[in-house]
């Protein structure tokens, strides 16, 4: 039988089992808000792990929907088509084999691929989006590092709920421009948008050109931050870092 | 590496023995070291050639503070209190700060002037981090942001440049040096001088690299960006 790491609770037994200690999964809640945190200090928050990011050494991967399965279901090719390095976020590792989320729609597909096509690294940083509060917060494991108001994406664009993960860093020639000095492009797509302006309607992370609509129901799904905020994102978060997007906008 | 790090790279040493791809990060070392300095580097004009050592400096181990009430050199360089820590913290870390009062570098040349001019760092298992901090500091006679981004240059035209919290890791090794001052001046005049500089590398967690622990999996850093207008959902 096949023996399997898993982020959660199947770490938790497994850890157990190993004297290691137990291995949390990410959490999910967040701590209290209260005077004065709306700063960028280092605040303790819940013990949370690491995740790990896996990046393609190879320029096709072969995604499979089990281990045993014969052949792949796709292949991914690395670089990307928007040349970037092709990365997973790791959810299972198993002898020879890693479940990971997958930069596909629809969001929130997994699949196995070889570990030998990749090389893993750990990553402390997650960060947290909350929709109903327009609210990002980046973690370094234990220790809130930012907190940050953005804009999110409007009544007929919302942006989706769910569990991703940065999959590029984009440095746009115009800093000036919409999308500011950095954009990050998630694993995401736009749940109503088919396409954006010709190309698959990724959800990102990115500054603006319109600071004044941060805190607003204003994009296309994107999430949008400050420049100076986004810029001090651009030199930290590692590709591969989760995003869990969670909450509902008043509307 | 945290302790939390390293129980996941155990568990996948174990578990996901097939993946053989485990490895200690380079620069691993089992003690926490750094270093501060407040001034030092290479100051030349036609007839004089002068390689300051770092003063004041300490190292750790063992660590500590040590300080200098001044600097002099005269026309070129002067400098007030300068003083310097470096000790362990927490977790088989390390933390160092350098401070440089009443700065006056090449006047009428470069021109850099600084009230008082700070960097610290630290260091965890689990990474490094640093700042600079630039009070009532000006660049040939421009002032700057008191606590700049790292790595700003400065461009002085026909002289050469400033480097404000600049900031390097190597090996796992954080290296601030809050004004990195290279002057290229015609008439002969150069200089290479490293204002306040902090050195942080943490040891290994317990158990972790060189230890009894078991495997490591490197830590993730952030990309080079790539220089494109993306294509996201804006």
């Amino acid at each position: 039988m096949r023996r399997v790491w898993r982020r959660g609770a199947a770490a938790i037994a497994l850890a157990s089992c190993l004297g290691v200690g137990a291995l949390a999964a990410p959490a999910v809640a967040e701590p209290s808000e209260g005077p004065g945190t709306a700063n960028e200090s280092a605040t303790p928050t819940e013990s949370a792990p690491a995740s790990l990011v896996a990046k393609a050494l190879v320029p096709e991967v072969g995604v499979y929907d089990t281990p045993d399965a014969p052949a792949p279901s796709r292949v991914l090719t690395n670089p990307t088509a928007t040349n970037g390095e092709l990365v997973f976020l790791v959810d299972a590792v198993a002898e020879g084999w890693l479940q990971v989320l997958l930069p596909v729609k629809p969001n929130g597909s997994t699949g196995w691929i070889r570990a030998s096509d990749v090389a893993l690294a750990a990553n402390p940083y997650r960060i947290v989006v909350d929709l109903k509060k327009h609210r990002l917060t980046v973690f370094n494991g234990d220790q809130r590092v930012m907190r940050k108001p953005i804009g999110i994406g409007k009544e007929q664009t919302p942006t989706p709920k769910g569990r991703y993960y940065i999959t590029q860093l984009f440095q746009p020639p115009n800093p000036n421009g919409p999308y500011g000095p950095y954009a990050y492009a998630l694993s995401g797509y736009s749940e109503v948008l088919e396409t954006f302006k010709g190309a698959d309607a990724i959800i990102g992370i990115h500054g603006t050109n319109r600071p004044d609509l941060v805190g607003k129901d204003v994009s296309s799904g994107c999430i949008r931050m400050r420049n100076p905020a986004i810029t001090r994102l651009a030199s930290m978060l590692p590709l591969g870092t989760p995003v869990e997007i969670r909450g509902s906008p008043p509307r | 590496m945290t302790p939390r790090l390293r129980r996941i790279a155990v568990a996948l040493g174990v578990v996901g023995a097939g993946v053989g791809l485990l490895v200690a990060p380079a620069g691993a070392q089992e003690e926490p070291s750094g270093s501060a300095s407040g001034i030092e580097g290479l100051l030349q004009t036609p007839i004089l050639e002068l390689n300051l050592p770092p003063l004041p400096l300490i190292e750790l181990p063992p660590g500590g503070t040590n300080e200098l009430p001044g600097l002099s050199v005269p026309g070129l360089l002067d400098a007030g209190l300068l003083q310097v820590t470096a000790n362990e913290a927490p977790d088989n870390g390390a933390a160092s700060t350098a401070t440089v009062a009443g700065l006056a570098v090449l006047p009428g040349v470069a021109d850099v002037t600084g009230e008082l001019i700070t960097s610290a760092c630290e260091a965890t298992p689990g990474g490094g981090s640093g700042d600079a901090s630039l009070v009532n500091t000006s660049v040939a006679g421009t002032p700057v942001a008191v606590t700049p981004q790292p790595n700003t240059s400065i461009a002085i035209p026909l002289v050469g440049s400033v480097t404000l919290n600049e900031q390097t890791t190597e090996g796992g090794r954080t290296t601030v040096r809050a004004l990195h001052i290279e002057v290229d001046a015609p008439l002969g005049v150069a200089a290479d001088l490293a204002v306040a500089t902090s050195v942080c590398q943490a040891g290994a967690a317990a158990g972790g690299p060189g230890g009894p622990g078991g495997p490591e999996i490197p830590v993730a850093e952030a990309p080079t960006p790539t220089p494109a207008t993306p294509t996201l959902a804006g």
